[in-house]
């Protein structure tokens, strides 16, 4: 979808309260943030959609604040970023389970990887601290720019970029090591 | 598309961004497919966004606006009919116009427009 479909679904939904325009942009967006979080959860499924919903809730009750400086999708993100660590503040952190976060899903580009491989690559990953791992996902896996992680997680340039060298290091050791 | 493996190369060569990126595009696990999401997620919208505590007052602004704008324009005509026509009475008049012409501009076509959508 182009942006300027985009920005004609978010003012239908600003200036009309369009529901059928917001369905559209949920369709679009949701198999990416749901990819995202649910790599974030370490896995866990239910609490992948419960927060993927929220952001969606509070995406549709803000869209009128939205004021388009960044695009919808890392906005969407940073919306989804502080439902986590909301969630995070009211429960214990519980460690990331790399059996359960690989079991009966598929891959990102269609499962071209091997069960190991993936358990590699989620246990490296269940490796880092969160803040690590957020930034590392939104890097690696979302494509996003330094710029927009740190609009997205609210932290400085020089938090995100210390953040990915550490996780980058660590991936490193990890893969070398394993 | 050409894989990249996961194990880097022999020797001094780094995990790359770009080997790192691609491991996890192919390797990590994608969120399960969920037909029903979207329609859970419309299910769970709100119906009314405006709050109730802010759509009264405005309600209640507007509508004695109504009132009072209805009122002058009525005491101006009836005066303009009765009496000669005075410059008070034009001046009157013409504020009269613009302002109804401002508060169907600025807040009634927007309601009117989001209650036919």
């Amino acid at each position: 979808m182009s942006r300027i479909e985009e920005i004609k679904l978010l003012a239908l939904c600003a200036a009309t309260d369009n529901r059928r325009a917001f369905s559209r942009l949920v369709e679009l967006h949701e198999g990416a943030l749901r990819r995202f979080l649910m790599n974030l959860t370490g896995g866990n499924a239910s609490l992948t959609d419960d927060l993927a919903q929220e952001t969606f809730i509070k995406a549709w009750l803000g869209v009128r604040q939205f004021q388009g400086l960044s695009g919808f999708r890392t906005w969407l993100l940073r919306i989804a970023v502080n439902e986590f660590v909301s969630y995070r503040r009211r429960q214990r952190p519980e460690p990331v389970d790399t059996d359960v976060l690989v079991a009966g899903c598929p891959t990102v580009d269609g499962g071209q990887g091997s069960v190991a491989d993936r358990m590699d690559v989620a246990a490296a990953l269940a490796s880092l601290s969160e803040s690590e791992r957020m930034v590392a996902l939104l890097f690696y896996l979302e494509d996003t720019s330094i710029k927009d992680i740190c609009k997205i997680t609210s932290m400085p340039e020089g938090t995100v970029k210390s953040h990915l060298s550490r996780a980058r290091r660590h991936l490193q050791d990890f893969f070398k090591n394993n | 598309m050409r894989r990249i493996s996961r194990r880097a190369p022999d020797g001094p060569t780094e995990y790359s961004d770009t080997h790192l990126r691609q491991m996890f595009r192919d390797e990590l696990p994608q969120a399960p497919g969920s037909p029903w999401f979207v329609r859970k997620v419309m299910n769970r919208l709100p119906e009314k966004r405006v709050g109730s505590r802010v759509a009264l007052p405005e309600i209640v602004c507007y509508t004695l606006a109504v009132l009072g704008l209805v009122c002058a324009w009525g005491y101006a005509f009836t005066t303009a009919l009765t009496q000669d026509v005075t410059p008070w009475l034009l001046t009157l008049s013409g504020v009269l116009t613009l302002l109804t012409l401002f508060v169907i501009g600025i807040f009634a076509f927007p309601y009117l427009r989001r209650a036919l959508a």
